[in-house]
């Protein structure tokens, strides 16, 4: 052990953050759900539940089903609209020493330019998170992040609406990564977060009905790490802007794995329900990890993977 | 802050099996015995590493100074896990979760109606309730067959309550389902809206009917839900139910609901 401050600290796009744990998306609704628990200072940033133009119901439960080492859920982006959000989350959300960054989505290219030119010159927002794991409805509802020109063009509306830093969440429901995230940097991304989840499925055998009423859902936990990170180790080689991995992160060794990978932060999601004391643990695992290597500053390991 | 739930280390201090396949356990856990109120619940993590991954959410049937009790029935994997624990070993729970049954200060009479292992929440109602005087007290109790008199008997002492006994197999008084009692005895004990009320707990179909029954003699009833669960603390919407105005979070927004405030279009 040395006495040494260590310098956790990572700049994202031009968004400076403490540590480089984030809270992920839908998994920490607008930052008030843990604050029994988790102090949220502590964290390196604050990802917001998904947000849409306008407020939005979701699907009909049953929306989560647990499978080994893991979880579907099929929430269906429930949440509660642009405008109700700015009014009533981010005051709360405003109020503490971490940057707050806006997950938001839409289903047409339109929506997301809305949405990004909102949020722009909201008053404590740091950043931009676009999902577009999403269906475009206008053009035969594929996920604009499956295809690479659909995500160039949805990055490219996006970019010009907002001065934010902007982050393009990246799904894994596809064939080449690496494609799809150059093109969205060469749209303009600033970073690029990855991955959202798997879609999947699960059959209840007594009554042979799918177990979601959505029949599909997303795989999230640690089933799906392995994926995760080698998809995060495939983007790297195809894009210079930092990329965030996440996916499956439940303790220090797993987003450390993701640092020496390259990535640059992390976010957990799922590792919060089942412990919500996650966030503190892998910070200290992270601290420890670098004192045993006589390390002081967390750049000193991301990125050093030995091929 | 919408809850003031956090994690407890709690230790194992007794276990029975009260009946084949159901338990009874008492964890020490002096902080979360003194923030609970009856019909909130905790999640208790299984195992360490990620199968079972999710926590597993249970209501607290009492709790007896530093301890709180739970009684779970065996239904799956994680259940099967937590029968063979043993006294002496460490738990971790999340909790005091969820809200809790309100007992409005001019109760006249309460009208408990469990279905099953739906008994859970309802005895730590009961223990609440038996420290109010001038009360009328009545359980229903609906189960497959007589054995699981065991789960409520022993639990609350008997002169408190009145207890109606409903058992599919015909060993009791009264044979099928305790709805197909309850508007009968409500009739004939002349309950009614004045100063009643009625909590309720078991598999939605009973609630249902127990709702509708509510209802009809315009009696105030709460009834406490289940859904699967992944967070507890209101943060994934993964446990929502269908509510008048929109989904509702069984997890912050219950488990306890006004039945009025449902909407019962489930089986
Ligand atoms: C608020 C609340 C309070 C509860 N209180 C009690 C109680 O006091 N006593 C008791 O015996 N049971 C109670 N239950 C039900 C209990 O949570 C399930 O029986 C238990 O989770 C089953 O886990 P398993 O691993 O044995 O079953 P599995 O079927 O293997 O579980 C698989 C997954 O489904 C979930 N699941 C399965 N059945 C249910 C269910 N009925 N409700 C919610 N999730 C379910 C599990 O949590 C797990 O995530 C309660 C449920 C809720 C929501
Ligand atoms: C219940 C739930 C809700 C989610 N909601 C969103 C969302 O609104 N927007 C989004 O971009 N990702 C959403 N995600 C995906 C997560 O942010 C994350 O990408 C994924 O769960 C993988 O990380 P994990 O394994 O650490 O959970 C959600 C995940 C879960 C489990
Ligand atoms: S279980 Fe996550 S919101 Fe209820």
């Amino acid at each position: 052990m040395t006495d040494k401050a260590l310098d956790l600290s990572v700049t994202i796009a031009g968004i400076r953050m403490k540590n480089p744990l984030m809270v992920a998306s839908g998994t920490f609704g607008y930052g008030e759900a843990y604050a029994s628990f988790i102090d949220n200072n502590i964290l390196g940033a604050i990802v917001t539940k998904g947000i849409s133009l306008e407020p939005s119901q979701g699907n009909l439960p049953p929306r989560i089903v647990e499978t080994p080492s893991g979880m579907l859920n099929a929430i269906g982006l429930q949440n509660v609209g642009l405008e109700c959000f700015i009014k009533e989350k981010m005051p709360y959300l405003r109020q503490f020493a971490t940057p707050v960054i806006v997950n938001f989505y839409g289903t047409s290219i339109a929506d997301y330019i809305k949405l990004a030119e909102r949020l722009t010159g909201v008053d404590g927002i740091a950043g931009l998170e676009a999902n577009i794991s999403c269906p475009n409805i206008k053009e035969g509802g594929i996920s604009f992040g499956t295809d690479p020109a659909m995500a160039s063009r949805v990055t490219e509306g996006i970019r010009k609406a907002t001065t934010l830093p902007l982050i393009v969440k990246l799904t894994p429901n596809v064939t080449d990564i690496g494609a799809i995230a150059k093109s969205v940097q060469d749209a303009g991304a600033d970073a690029l977060s990855l991955i959202n989840t798997f879609t999947g499925m699960a059959v209840d055998v007594d009554t042979c009905k799918p177990v979601l009423a959505n029949i599909t859902g997303g795989l999230s936990g640690p089933a799906i790490r392995p994926l995760a990170l080698r998809m995060v180790w495939e983007t790297l080689k195809r894009v210079s802007i930092p990329v965030i991995g996440l996916g499956g992160i439940m303790n220090a060794q797993d987003a450390l794995q993701f640092l020496i990978a390259g990535a640059r932060a992390f976010e957990i999601g799922t590792a919060l329900f089942v412990n919500p004391q996650a966030p503190y643990e892998i910070l200290n695992g992270i601290e420890s990890y670098l004192q045993k290597r006589n390390l002081s500053a967390l750049s000193e390991v991301i990125g050093t993977l030995q091929q | 802050m919408i809850h003031n739930a956090t994690t407890h280390t709690a230790e194992l201090v007794s276990k029975r099996e009260v009946i084949p396949g159901t338990f009874h356990f008492v964890l020490h856990a002096p902080a979360l015995a003194r923030q609970s109120r009856p019909g909130q619940f905790v999640m208790i993590q299984v195992q360490d590493g990620t199968d079972p991954l999710l926590r597993r959410p249970l209501s607290l049937s009492g709790t007896c100074g530093d301890t709180v009790e739970l009684l779970f029935q065996v239904k799956g994997r994680g259940t099967q896990l937590m029968a063979a624990w043993e006294p002496g070993r460490s738990v971790s729970l999340i909790g005091p979760l969820g809200n809790s049954f309100i007992i409005p200060d001019v109760i006249k009479t309460a009208v408990l109606v469990a279905g099953g292992i739906g008994a859970a929440p309802l005895l730590y109602l009961a223990k609440i309730l038996v420290e109010s005087r001038d009360l009328q007290r009545e359980f229903f109790f609906g189960a497959k067959t007589g054995k699981e008199r065991a789960l409520v008997e022993g639990c609350i002492v008997n002169e408190d309550f009145e207890y109606v006994f409903v058992t599919e197999d015909g060993t009791q008084k009264f044979q099928g389902f305790v709805t197909d009692t309850l508007a009968g005895e409500l009739e004939r004990k002349k309950i009614n809206a004045k100063g009643a009320c009625i909590y309720s707990c078991g598999p939605s179909s009973m609630l249902k009917k127990v709702a509708r029954i509510a209802a009809a003699y315009n009696i105030p009833c709460q009834v406490s839900l289940e859904a699967h669960m992944a967070c507890g603390v209101g943060a994934c919407l993964g446990c929502v139910v269908e509510a008048r105005g929109g989904f509702k979070r069984v997890c912050a927004d219950g488990p306890v609901f006004d039945s009025r405030a449902l909407e019962w279009n489930y089986d």
